[in-house]
């Protein structure tokens, strides 16, 4: 194929592919950093199963399915953290029990509407290329906002990953920093679905955060790296994907996993450099 | 007034009693060891006095300040028991580590300045370790963490210090030069300390006041009175509660 980067930058769908995926990955990134390190990877896999139902729901409305997976994903999160807090059982227990119910719940919509499974499916896979411009400007602007309230939040969120019990002390309120850190993953998670698809969100949560603690010798550090990696993986991957024909939000996530295994190498053959 | 004055304390989880009519008060400036068998419930002790437990009590009163309303956090330098589970993947500096003793000063959006950074390159100073700066959290020794912990205690410069078992895993040596450092700022910056250990005899060196507990206070009194067979649950309560109050 006779093709250069900067010709493929003239197509629109390459161009909203490159800004949304960007947005997003760099979200994700950075709020990833602080679910790995707190043992709370699993709920963007959650979440991610929620906005599944959410979507079919929206489908089934004949709404578009972003805008009804926003506010459905933020009231899954807050029931995962009020079924943890009220009943006692772990959290796992709690992301196992709400996304079951929301796949179920969409499963059932989907077999009562006996129309939109083929609109369903590019949700399970996620449609990059396909984004339009009003998407790509909520993308942009939910990521924005996202970023914005980790920055202000940035030492409280620290300070809670390194040591709850101290940042209590410290007159911190843990319990507002931890409602904040799931709502944003909600969030967060409904713009993925469309970079990646429902199956692949949390790869995009995870993998640069782990990539990134590899090597990073400070806590902003591993922020920056995390962000370089979730973007580059996303341009990277997407111009893969185009030219080898793949699916783009596979192929995002392989880049990704790439990274990561380079950084496992870079850790343990020179390590000495970076820490 | 008392730095920390408790009155008829009781913690309990669930049906089980962990704490049980505690009442005793510390005096500015005392270094206070308490020490107790394993499960006597020294560290429920400190975490209820910090409110991060609830506790059925008359009263609790930390720097003057009912516990319910205490606002003043600034002013207590916590050095919570070791992490058994560090996260070997949090790649903080020591320094960043350091910083976070200082956020207790801000609202948010909590923000750290040079004057943040200065302050806590002198509170590692003070501790020998200024080299430690930008080393990773989870590359350091026990000894050397404890310290850091430690520094970000007293960068806020506080006027009470609370430890839970600082020397647990500590070699001798390394045991030894944290005691001497915890005098040193116990007699030269006047700050009150409260520390849990096993070390009676550490306390009995380097503490002026032990308090004994067994879910209950079984001494409370100068360290150089302890009988040393109430370890073994052989002193009569009523023996020592007249030492709870000054």
């Amino acid at each position: 194929m006779d093709f250069s980067f900067a010709q493929l930058l003239q197509y629109g769908f390459m161009q909203k592919a490159f800004v949304a995926g960007s947005f997003t990955a760099l979200t994700c990134s950075a709020l990833g950093l602080f679910l790995v390190l707190r043992n709370m990877s699993l709920i963007g896999d959650g979440l991610s199963h929620v906005s599944f139902g959410a979507i079919a729901l929206g489908l089934f409305m004949g709404v578009s399915p972003s805008y009804v997976a926003l506010p459905v994903v933020i009231v899954g999160s807050y029931l995962i953290l009020k079924i943890a807090q009220k009943t006692g059982v772990y959290s796992d227990t709690a992301i196992g029990i709400v996304s079951s119910v929301a796949i179920a719940s969409g499963v059932i919509l989907a077999s009562l509407s006996h129309g939109f499974n083929v609109d369903l499916l590019s949700y399970l896979f996620g449609s990059i290329l396909a984004v339009s411009w009003s998407e790509v400007w909520l993308s942009a602007i939910l990521s924005v906002v996202v970023l914005l309230l980790l920055f202000l939040s940035y030492w409280d969120l620290f300070s809670v990953t390194f040591d709850e019990e101290y940042a209590k002390v410290s007159g911190i309120k843990t319990e507002t920093i931890n409602t904040l850190l799931t709502v944003l993953t909600a969030v967060v998670v409904v713009l993925a679905v469309k970079v990646v698809g429902v199956m692949l969100v949390s790869a995009l949560l995870i993998l640069p955060a782990v990539s990134a603690l590899q090597i990073a010798s400070g806590f902003s550090k591993a922020f920056w790296y995390a962000g370089i990696f979730a973007v580059v993986s996303v341009l990277v991957g997407v111009t893969v994907s185009f030219f080898a024909d793949l699916p783009a939000g596979a192929t995002v996530v392989m880049i990704n996993a790439s990274i990561f295994a380079g950084m496992i190498g870079i850790r343990r053959f020179v390590s000495p450099c970076f820490r | 007034m008392g730095i920390i004055e408790t009155s008829n304390l009781s913690v309990s989880f669930g049906n089980s009693s962990v704490l049980e009519g505690v009442t005793f008060e510390v005096a500015s400036g005392d270094f206070v060891g308490i020490a107790g068998p394993n499960g006597a419930g020294k560290s429920t002790l400190v975490k209820a006095l910090l409110g991060l437990i609830p506790a059925s009590t008359e009263s609790i009163r930390i720097l003057g300040q009912p516990i319910e309303s205490f606002s003043a956090y600034r002013n207590i330098g916590y050095l919570p028991q070791k992490q058994s589970g560090y996260n070997l993947l949090l790649p903080a500096t020591v320094e960043e580590a350091v910083l976070l003793g200082l956020l207790s000063d801000k609202h948010w959006p909590r923000r750290v300045n040079a004057q943040d950074r200065h302050a806590a390159h002198e509170a590692l100073e003070e501790l020998g370790i200024a080299d430690l700066s930008m080393k990773s959290v989870s590359k350091l020794s026990g000894g050397q963490y404890q310290r850091v912990m430690l520094a970000r205690a007293l960068v806020r410069k506080p006027q009470l210090l609370i430890l839970d078992e600082p020397t647990t895993g500590l070699d001798p040596e390394a045991r030894e030069s944290l005691f001497r450092q915890l005098r040193h700022i116990n007699a030269h910056k006047g700050i009150t300390i409260l520390l849990i250990t096993h070390d009676i005899e550490y306390i009995s060196r380097y503490a002026n006041k032990l308090l004994y507990i067994d879910r209950k206070i079984l001494y409370y009194g100068a360290t150089e009175n302890f009988p040393h067979a109430a370890i073994h649950g052989a002193l009569p309560e009523a023996d020592v509660c007249e030492t709870c109050r000054h």
